[in-house]
């Protein structure tokens, strides 16, 4: 047996009343002692946000060193994703190849973030980034065209900045 | 064992599981099973659950698994019936079985004989049987009332002075559940829980999926925990797929699944300490889960549910990750310590939890687990019976409780969060080498073609069809916070699961709640619910 036999003894009552007591007294020292340091402000919160390395915020389309995309639209992630969030669209039919994307878009509403797009597709062509997607005042701005995003020079992901 | 041969049609199963197989008759399935019990010692009752078979003669087939705690033995007794057959019912040898039958007859229609079938977990008045292949995804249920026989029960029986509702917008719950007592001088002398409120067929979704795409549904059944769902699924698939993942994945793996099971324990007992207004302990339970959660982001990018998927786990682990673990896990240790220490000199909170007990006895026949058995003095925990992975050769205890009270349970949950970071250090000591992920096998291709370079994007799509599971039935489990966690996988040749029964603890524990808390006092039910681990989003799945 690990568990102490110690820690079944019934702790006393006055025992109780006596440390309850103690306690009360600290509480009273503690305050009396901030009293004298009141703080003027409160903290700000908010401003600064620390993510870890592998944080997994709102998904987006990875761009080369040409500043052009490296997703050659094959299909992959729309095939294992459980819930057929992303929808995906070709311009010349079923070809594969590179500037063939027409629409790539994400229903952020039904995402998981199960993060299996990204670890199937073979040339790594999809991420999440950091940073969230936060409430918006329209339903349709969960369906969002991650193609339209990559294009813009601004952080792509995040939505409410 | 051979006395065992002779009296029943048994064979032993595959794959060293421990595991043999029964296929009784239906009409004395009540004296074998009694048989198995009283003489074998086939005491605890873990699951029952039917699967429809389409291609056999008969139209059902009911699975009871029960378990030897000596010998750790589990059995499976098959019972093949025809839809027109009505059962007999099993709740004369272990009362735990109740909503387990109850279950089956909302879910496939089975009728019982000589019992009450009561709603459950679909809305009253309901008529279709949604687990049934003649269901479609997406039908919709025509329900009566919300209040079905329930409501009556509670009508008939007594005016509606001496119930009292409690629910989830009641301050003290967190849980999704609602629950009718009836007090008489401040204790309880009747209870009813009524549970179904979040059910989402996360069983019937998972029989339409590809296998690579359940995990993200079977992570979210228990929403208490940050690891233990998950990993019962890869157990599960990578047996039946026979897999064998390299040493240090499985290292890795059980680091997550410690993580996990010292969250879940703090959880509870901050839950414990929520009731009884105890808010400084709650403030520094919640510092250390804190840190757990970030420990947790940083190697996986997610503050719950993991991205590890079959095969292996995906990513090295993180520079700083180990030093910073080390830092912690020795202020935990003190930590806990300390906290065990405090809450039993805590002269209030003994005085309150100690005052229930539940005997082994009683224990067994209501089928509880994980840290509520243990805390009756009962030594089972599948880490030491069915070890996997590497628990075999990792040091560690058992902590087992005296009485059975809530006292014993938050005690045994906090010496339990002390022997984890031990098992954590044991192996950060000795972190095996190699690779991450399982090589030799053909799935591993689909997660590896980004470093490979050499890959064709119809191959991959093929594959990820092309894998499928043997017409055979397999059950694999884990020891998560609050008890064992199961899951039975049936496959048909396919590349779909044809039938996957998720047992999680919950199920039990909340059944045995409703029984327990009879004869307790009214104001004291919510330290003494939490200290069981109930989580209702696995009760409902």
């Amino acid at each position: 047996m690990i568990i102490k036999k110690s820690h079944y003894k019934k702790p006393s009552f006055h025992f109780e009343i006596l440390r309850i007591c103690f306690s009360i007294l600290q509480g009273v020292k503690r305050k009396w002692i901030k009293r004298w340091e009141v703080n003027k402000f409160t903290i700000n919160y908010g401003e600064e946000v620390f993510y870890s390395n592998r944080h997994m915020g709102f998904p987006s389309l990875k761009m080369d060193l040409g500043q052009s995309l490296i997703c050659d639209g094959c299909k992959l992630c729309k095939k294992i994703c459980p819930t057929n969030c992303i929808e995906i669209d070709l311009k010349n039919g079923d070809g594969n190849g590179k500037d063939n994307l027409a629409c790539f878009s994400i229903d952020l509403r039904s995402c998981f973030y199960c993060n299996l797009c990204v670890s199937v597709c073979p040339i790594s062509a999809i991420e999440f980034k950091n940073g969230f997607f936060s409430a918006q005042n329209n339903v349709d701005k969960f369906k969002v065209d991650l193609l339209e995003r990559s294009n813009k020079q601004s952080p792509p992901y995040n939505l409410f900045h | 064992m051979k006395n065992l041969e002779e009296k029943l049609n048994l064979h032993r199963g595959g794959n060293d599981t421990g595991e043999i197989f029964v296929e009784g008759d239906p009409n004395s399935i009540n004296s074998e099973l009694n048989l198995l019990k009283n003489q074998f010692g086939f005491c605890y009752f873990l699951d029952m659950y039917a699967a429809e078979c389409p291609g056999d003669d008969f139209d059902f087939k009911i699975y009871y698994y029960i378990l030897n705690l000596d010998e750790n033995i589990r059995i499976r007794y098959t019972v093949s019936i025809s839809s027109k057959f009505s059962m007999p019912s099993v709740t004369s040898i272990w009362k735990c079985s109740d909503w387990y039958e109850r279950e089956i007859h909302e879910m496939y229609g089975v009728y019982f004989v000589n019992r009450n079938l009561d709603r459950l977990l679909l809305p009253a008045g309901c008529s279709e049987k949604p687990m049934l292949n003649s269901f479609r995804m997406g039908q919709e249920i025509e329900a009566t009332t919300p209040f079905g026989p329930y409501f009556t029960k509670r009508n008939q029986k007594d005016p509606l002075k001496n119930w009292t509702k409690i629910s989830t917008w009641t301050k003290s719950t967190h849980l999704s559940f609602k629950l009718w007592l009836q007090s008489d001088e401040g204790k309880v002398s009747d209870s009813i829980v009524e549970v179904g409120f979040l059910h989402r067929g996360v069983e019937k979704l998972c029989q339409n999926l590809n296998l690579f795409q359940l995990s993200p549904y079977i992570q979210r059944v228990n929403s208490h925990s940050l690891f233990c769902g998950e990993l019962s699924w890869l157990m599960a698939i990578e047996q039946r797929l026979q897999i064998k993942i390299p040493p240090k994945a499985m290292a890795i793996r059980m680091l997550l699944a410690e993580f996990s099971r010292i969250w879940e324990h703090f959880y509870f007992v901050e839950q414990v300490c929520l009731k009884l207004k105890m808010d400084k302990d709650i403030r520094e339970f919640q510092f250390y889960k804190e840190y757990i959660t970030e420990l947790f982001e940083n190697y996986t990018g997610r503050r719950q549910y993991s991205n590890v998927f079959i095969g292996g786990v995906p990513s090295e682990l993180q520079a700083g990750w180990i030093t910073s673990c080390y830092d912690f896990l020795p202020k935990l240790e003190i930590f806990t310590s300390k906290k065990i220490r405090e809450l039993s000199k805590d002269y209030f909170f003994s005085e309150i939890l100690r005052s229930d007990s539940i005997d082994g006895n009683t224990a067994l026949e209501l089928s509880l687990t994980g840290p509520t058995l243990r805390g009756c003095g009962i030594n089972f925990d599948i880490r030491k019976s069915f070890p996997y992975y590497h628990y075999e050769s990792v040091d560690f205890e058992i902590p087992l409780g005296k009485h059975g009270s809530s006292f014993d349970r938050v005690l045994v949950r906090l010496e339990e969060v002390r022997q984890s970071t031990s098992i954590i250090l044991q192996l950060l000591d000795n972190l095996p080498t190699g690779n991450l992920l399982d090589e030799g096998h053909e799935i591993v291709s689909l997660f590896k073609a980004q470093d490979d370079g050499n890959f064709n994007a119809l191959d991959l799509m093929n594959l990820i069809d092309g894998v499928k599971i043997s017409k055979d039935v397999s059950y694999s489990s884990i020891e998560a916070g609050s008890g064992e966690w199961g899951i039975h996988l049936h496959g048909d040749g396919s590349n779909k699961a044809s039938r996957l029964r998720i047992s999680p603890p919950s199920f039990s524990l909340l059944q045995a709640f409703q029984s327990l808390v009879i004869g307790r006092e009214v104001s004291e039910y919510g330290a003494f619910l939490e200290s069981f681990g109930i989580n209702s989003s696995e009760v409902d799945r």
